[in-house]
């Protein structure tokens, strides 16, 4: 059926014969196609290599690690406690993710350090609206295993990320990939992930 | 030689750099066929219309944009939110419906252009689901707005030529598009693979260790020798491989280890549906016309064959 559609077999063959040829674009419509062609090609070339302004391993603190073309890369395991406090009267919350995300969601967040700070301003987030609770401060301990590495903390613990603004510069409270690398004794099992 | 060759360049341009420019721009205009940019909209549909399919199938429309009470959004765009209610099924009721718009070819530019605003909402609604796919799927979505991919083998077209046009045509540009963003795409992922773990055969030797009960294969994935082949393989294939697309001479055989490559990662990762875009990008790289060949050849011999029957019934 497609077939018949192309050559336009229509009621009368001699219709058939040739297309019409159409009409060229002015030259400033070329112009400017080429200018847009031009720009687009950039961005795609400059977006996927941003992750070079930032120091560290894209796998490890995950900046510039989108957009990028960095498939099947990284396997990352990780586990992530926080700790929600109360300046005020010192009361403190141990919280897991999967208290408030859904599990595919409480899988993915731990390793990625931009998730965990969004998460850790929604918890002061949900301590404000939910329980009044004004101010909090929000540490967390994420021991996370790279690529079959030892396990290794991928956040400063002593942070508080509620203080934290969410932005595009480089994150001095991600901590550097020190271990080393090692394969891990059993290719089928994952090492547990200890810090 | 020299004299000559520059000679017959001044001769169309007064300076080097407008020379090529005016080559360039008569490459990216000239007309090509419009086949091979209505199977790229023909399969981009299907594989739309699939995953819609294969997203109500599994409950991920509840799961991923329903359920949760808390969203990861993207950087800049923490005001993109779910539909209240019921309104995320109708959401992929409404990408179905498009999806189907965009194969068929009717009202192809209006269905793309929703279809590309209504996809990218579902990407930014979570980043826990970031996918390298999903992105590839925005990008070619915009560019499929910029292009007339329903000039032939489409309802549109079937409608402007009762109206008496008939332009079986493309600008070569429209094609040139796609083939740039899979040629991109291609070399970034063999760049990025030149990293120490990559090159130590990590993570792939962890992720092939849990193949290792496929049946013929299933020890081998646990060989370095082997391991080591697909991690290597994998680079050349993307940094040599993908940029030899470009030319006829060896278009065809990396094609051929490309589509082996894709159908392997399908069976070994079940990686969704970039196998099959990936597969339907790299027949961008062919002539603007091997549909059209390709199609003719079948029907040119199934003509020749009724016409030599009717030699023989006349006989």
């Amino acid at each position: 059926m497609s077939s018949q559609l192309a050559e336009g077999q229509g009621p009368s063959p001699s219709q058939t014969s040739r297309p019409r040829p159409i009409p060229r674009p002015s030259p400033f419509a070329r112009r400017a196609l080429l200018a847009f062609i031009g720009l687009w090609l950039a961005v795609q070339i400059l977006v996927p290599l941003r992750h070079l302004l930032y120091p560290g391993s894209p796998h490890w603190t995950e900046e510039g690690h989108r957009f990028a073309w960095q498939m099947k890369l990284r396997d990352k395991k990780a586990r992530a406690t926080f700790t929600v406090r109360d300046p005020a009267s010192g009361e403190e919350w141990q919280v897991y993710p999967g208290d408030f995300l859904l599990r595919h969601q409480a899988r993915t967040m731990p390793s990625r350090p931009d998730m965990v700070l969004q998460f850790a301003h929604y918890l002061a987030r949900v301590w404000a609206e939910e329980e009044g609770i004004e101010g909090v401060e929000v540490r967390v301990r994420v021991c996370a295993s790279l690529n079959g590495r030892r396990g290794a903390l991928l956040i400063d613990p002593e942070r508080d990320l509620v203080q934290v603004p969410r932005d595009l510069w480089h994150a001095d409270w991600i901590l550097p990939l020190e271990q080393p690398f090692e394969r891990p004794p059993e290719r089928t099992r994952r090492r547990d992930i200890e810090c | 030689m020299p004299g000559k060759g520059s000679g017959e360049i001044d001769s169309q341009a007064p300076t080097a750099p407008a020379g090529f420019f005016r080559r360039l721009e008569d490459g990216l205009f000239k007309q090509v066929d419009a086949s091979s940019l209505a199977v790229f909209r023909i399969g981009f549909g299907v594989i739309m219309l699939v995953e819609c399919w294969r997203f109500w199938e599994h409950g991920w429309i509840a799961r991923y944009y329903i359920d949760p009470e808390f969203h990861f959004t993207y950087y800049g765009f923490g005001w993109v939110a779910p539909w209240p209610g019921d309104g995320m099924y109708w959401h992929f009721w409404l990408l179905a419906v498009l999806s189907l718009l965009i194969t068929i070819g009717l009202f192809y530019r209006a269905a793309i252009i929703v279809f590309f605003f209504a996809f990218t909402y579902v990407f930014l609604l979570d980043q826990a689901r970031y996918l390298n796919h999903f992105v590839l799927v925005s990008l070619i979505a915009f560019l499929m707005m910029l292009v007339p991919a329903n000039r032939i083998w489409s309802l549109d077209a079937l409608i402007s030529r009762r109206l008496g046009e008939r332009p079986a045509e493309v600008p070569a540009w429209a094609v040139w598009l796609f083939v740039m963003q899979f040629e991109i795409m291609y070399v970034f992922a063999g760049i990025v693979k030149v990293n120490p773990d990559w090159l130590r055969l990590e993570p792939l030797a962890m992720w092939l260790a849990r193949r290792a009960d496929a049946p013929l294969i299933g020890p081998l994935l646990l060989e370095d020798w082997v391991i080591a082949a697909g991690a290597y393989g994998v680079i050349l294939l993307h940094i040599v491989g993908a940029p030899l697309l470009l030319f006829r001479r060896t278009r065809l055989p990396v094609a051929v280890v490309y589509f082996a490559f894709h159908l392997a990662n399908h069976f070994t990762f079940r990686i969704g549906i970039f196998p099959w875009v990936a597969m339907l990008g790299t027949l961008m790289f062919f002539d603007p016309d091997w549909p059209r060949r390709l199609f003719e050849r079948p029907r040119q011999a199934l003509a020749r064959l009724l016409s030599s029957e009717r030699r023989v019934a006349d006989v």
